[in-house]
């Protein structure tokens, strides 16, 4: 028991959510939590259902979603260790909007809903963290919104922009895919042959080289002008 | 009562519930009202917000259009209301386009008052994650919607909001924006609009008369496609 509840303080530790929070208010909040395990499509928490507390990533990675009929899915985020979810149904006390599936094994923390609620009673700096991760998430989702409607043309070229990162050549950038394929095919909300194909017009027209997961990107700036394009204005369908 | 007239209309807003008034004058000694007129912007998507804004009269519509061409109207703001809560906080530039469809009067508090708020106010912070919270549910269910659903089942699901949580019978609701304003919330054309009203109407769902519609088939206009 010792044992798990130092486990679980050291994930606690790592979390953006609690940064600056006393570590006395840690370790009070790590013997009110659990450690759940899941095991790769398991699906940790399902629209519709109450949220038994905040859950946050030790290892692995889950993919939230709007369920649909099977064989189709919207994937809305990818989450890994450090981040955290189920903080606006437990703020709003209402049941989750999203399935949460795990992607692979995956390790978490619960922290209960009634101490988090606790939390935001007597904890300023705690309060201050949920709420700009809140803010963060809000901002997300309204960017998705705006994404959702674009053709998927843009909607990849936006995505690809978003995680491309500089690479040692000045001006050179390099992305890299952190889940398959299919997974960015459904976080895009396009069908996969849709993926293949508009990767490989984006090389064949000299915007990027894929090799596997890893995309270098040649061109940036035509990127992010089809990124920004209106639709029907140039970009490829 | 305090002296400063922004502090006074703060008091009454939701966001400031439970905060004594001493804070809140504290808060909004450096706040400012906004006079719109209707069809105003009070900021353009990309510039930079005033602060954290409350509308204290009149309505105001918040919007996304510069990139899809077709707007798209992410709500309307009524008196009382705050919003650009997310991009505030983060000091991020607006990320909507924030029109008065009426004349109206908007308080705009710095970011920083509102920050040293958050540090000090458990009943702000309370109030704060509650309306982000919020947000964050009406912006997953108007992707939901988006994503998910064909126009006709988008009217109709607004239709029904419209109405409330009553069940069977007739029912009167009026639109509370013009069928233009409608539109861009439901992301279709005003002349699809129009078409899937007609429709509706000719199969005995609804009944319309201008802004006065008349839900005549609750359930069936539920299951509507």
């Amino acid at each position: 028991m010792k044992a798990a509840i130092h486990l679980v303080k050291g994930v606690l530790d790592k979390l953006p959510l609690l940064e600056g929070v006393s570590p006395d208010a840690v370790r009070e909040l790590a013997t009110q939590s659990s450690v759940v395990r899941s095991a790769r499509g398991e699906v940790i928490v399902r629209r519709g259902e109450r949220v038994p507390g905040v859950y946050a990533i030790a290892f692995g990675t889950v993919k939230t979603r709007l369920p649909r009929p099977p064989g189709s899915e919207v994937v809305l985020g990818l989450l890994g260790a450090g981040t955290t979810f189920g903080k606006t149904a437990v703020m709003l006390g209402a049941p989750s909007q999203l399935d949460v599936v795990a992607l692979g094994d995956t390790m978490l923390v619960a922290i209960r809903a009634s101490c988090v609620l606790a939390m935001i009673e007597r904890n300023l700096r705690f309060s201050r963290n949920l709420a700009l991760a809140l803010a963060e998430r809000n901002q997300a989702l309204l960017a998705e919104l705006e994404t959702g409607k674009l053709p998927s043309a843009q909607r990849l070229a936006a995505y690809l922009d978003s995680i491309a990162e500089p690479t040692a050549e000045p001006g050179r950038f390099a992305a890299r895919l952190a889940v398959s394929k299919t997974l960015v095919a459904a976080r895009l909300g396009i069908k996969k042959e849709t993926l293949s194909r508009l990767l490989r017009e984006f090389a064949s027209d000299g915007l990027i080289e894929v090799s596997g997961r890893s995309i270098a990107i040649r061109d940036v700036g035509a990127l992010r002008r089809i990124a920004a394009s209106a639709p029907g204005a140039g970009a490829p369908a | 009562m305090s002296q400063n007239p922004c502090a006074r209309i703060a008091c009454t807003l939701a966001l400031f519930r439970g905060v004594s008034e001493r804070r809140v004058g504290t808060a909004t000694r450096a706040a400012r009202l906004v006079s719109l007129r209707s069809g105003d912007a009070l900021v353009r998507r990309g510039g930079p917000l005033p602060g954290l804004c409350a509308l204290t009269a009149g309505s105001l519509k918040l919007s996304v259009s510069a990139r899809t061409r077709d707007e798209r109207v992410l709500g309307l703001v009524a008196a009382g209301e705050s919003f650009g809560e997310a991009a505030a906080l983060r000091s991020m530039p607006a990320p909507f386009d924030a029109v008065a469809v009426s004349d109206a009067e908007v308080l705009a508090i710095p970011v920083d008052a509102v920050r040293l708020l958050l540090q000090r106010d458990t009943a702000f912070a309370r109030n704060l994650l509650d309306r982000l919270a919020a947000e964050i549910l009406r912006l997953l269910e108007g992707i939901e919607a988006g994503m998910l659903q064909r126009a006709p089942q988008r009217l109709a699901s607004y239709l029904c909001t419209l109405a409330g949580a009553e069940g069977a019978g007739a029912r009167r609701v009026s639109l509370p924006v013009s069928k233009t304003v409608v539109a861009g919330m439901l992301g279709v054309k005003k002349e699809t609009l129009s078409r899937l009203l007609r429709d509706l109407s000719d199969r005995r769902l609804i009944a319309v008369s201008r802004r006065e519609i008349t839900i005549l088939d609750r359930a069936r206009l539920e299951g509507a496609r």
